[in-house]
């Protein structure tokens, strides 16, 4: 079996100057320069600021083998989604998913897609965590940021929470009702 | 800056404006307008200290005053328009995030809070949460022409405090002379407070002018901004009650298209 066009292994704190070059935005789309910024400038410190261990943050770098390109970050960690009523549920936060430009909307000769190699990194990594994950995976995506929407939706965060702020949305993966609700209703 | 009536009130508010005169604290007339559907069910805070419930308080979107009043006029359609949007409001995220904080709020600060006091060790969030919930108040009450004819409202600061009354200066527009007890029983007698009269007709020659404390809606620099990176946002983890019973079934298993070997 050959060996596939990508390979991926966990950041580390040294990355900082790897991360540092990193472009993925248009620099007149302001969603996607915060998005550059924050990668540039504190991925590193969120990833390894040891007041948020607790959360078991995840830095993923995704690498093209032929060239050792780095083609894709993303991060996650696990966060507590809170209720007005004191309602808590456990969760993981995909903190970011980025492409770098050159490899926006590209696939690998053996046809999978850059984002979905890399989404399914952090799917794979979300799954493989110990103490084990809750399967409830959140993404908050720019409302204009149509090409992450359909990427969400492909790896299944078809539900939609409310918006935390009107130009976000919030993707959660597929709920199904509970088999007591379904024989209430 | 954009002065309104404070942004959440408690049952009584909602029965003194359906029944003016009569007791507030009566229950028909509550549930007269709840079986109408003139007036929403309001929003449960649950007080606990040190882990024990200590009791509960039913919040309202202020809409409920509005709804009542129409309902008062005869207005029976527009009541429970607006009814529906004070009930919609408190499902909302603003107001499901004010809900916690009032939760976590000591001894009856909460109750405080819905009188229109700030507490001195309230959390910098109560002033963003009240504010955020009071802009969609407004947002929604504009989306009801009839409001701004049911009632006349005079909104601004207090400027100057004499023994017997307050002057209360719009942000444009003339002063006007308040009863200082009525300032005192809104929360709002002192210079720079802000404060609400408002007037609603009974019939061509009498109203019940009413006193009440406002708020500045106007969002400041933190309020706009929103970042959807790092931990600081608690808007990102808040869940709405829609969200809670999303979150409530059962979360499916995660897909992964491609198989990926994670090294390190």
């Amino acid at each position: 079996m050959s060996e596939p066009g990508w390979r991926v292994r966990s950041g580390r704190p040294a990355d900082g100057d790897l991360l540092a070059s990193f472009t993925c935005a248009d620099a007149a789309v302001g969603w996607q320069v915060e998005v550059e910024q924050f990668i540039r400038s504190q991925l590193i410190n969120w990833t390894f600021d040891p007041h948020a261990q607790s959360g078991d943050p995840r830095l993923l770098l995704a690498f093209v083998t032929a060239t050792n390109e780095l083609f894709g970050v993303a991060a996650h960690e696990r966060v507590t989604l809170q209720g007005g009523d004191g309602a808590r549920f456990n969760a993981t936060k995909l903190e970011l998913l980025a492409i770098v430009t050159p490899w926006q909307g590209r696939r690998f000769r053996t046809g999978e897609r850059a984002s979905d190699v890399l989404m399914s990194t952090v799917m794979t990594d979300i799954s493989a965590r110990v103490p084990p994950r809750d399967a409830r995976v959140f993404a908050l995506v720019h409302e204009d940021n149509e090409r992450s929407i359909a990427l969400c939706r492909r790896h299944g965060l078809v539900d939609e929470m409310s918006r935390p702020h009107p130009d976000y949305r919030r993707l959660v993966t597929l709920h199904k009702p509970r088999a007591t609700d379904r024989a209430r209703s | 800056m954009t002065i309104a009536a404070w942004p959440v009130v408690d049952r009584h508010r909602v029965v003194h404006a359906y029944k003016p005169g009569e007791p507030s604290a009566a229950e028909g007339p509550f549930r007269t307008l709840r079986g109408h559907a003139w007036a929403s069910s309001g929003v449960r805070v649950t007080r606990r200290a040190g882990g024990h419930l200590v009791g509960q308080l039913t919040v309202f979107s202020s809409l409920n005053v509005e709804s009542a009043r129409l309902a008062r006029h005869g207005n029976l359609d527009a009541a429970v328009r607006v009814a529906r949007a004070a009930a919609t409001l408190e499902a909302g995220p603003e107001f499901t995030r004010l809900q916690r904080i009032l939760s976590d709020l000591p001894g009856h600060d909460a109750e405080r809070v819905v009188e229109g006091v700030m507490p001195e060790a309230a959390p910098a969030a109560l002033a963003g949460a009240l504010k955020a919930v009071a802009r969609r108040t407004e947002r929604l009450r504009a989306g009801e022409s009839i409001l701004a004819t049911l009632a006349e409202v005079i909104a601004g600061r207090i400027a100057e405090v004499h023994e017997g009354y307050v002057v209360l200066v719009r942000v444009t527009g003339p002063a006007t002379m308040v009863p200082r007890w009525m300032a005192v029983a809104a929360q709002r007698d002192k210079v720079g407070e802000l404060l609400a009269l408002v007037m609603d007709k009974l019939d061509n020659a009498s109203a019940v002018v009413e006193a009440v404390p406002a708020i500045d809606v106007d969002e400041d620099a933190v309020e706009r901004a929103f970042t959807p990176f790092g931990r600081g946002d608690v808007r990102v983890r808040d869940l709405t009650r829609a969200d809670e019973r999303l979150l409530a079934g059962e979360p499916q298993p995660l897909r992964i298209l491609v198989p990926v070997l994670i090294n390190g």
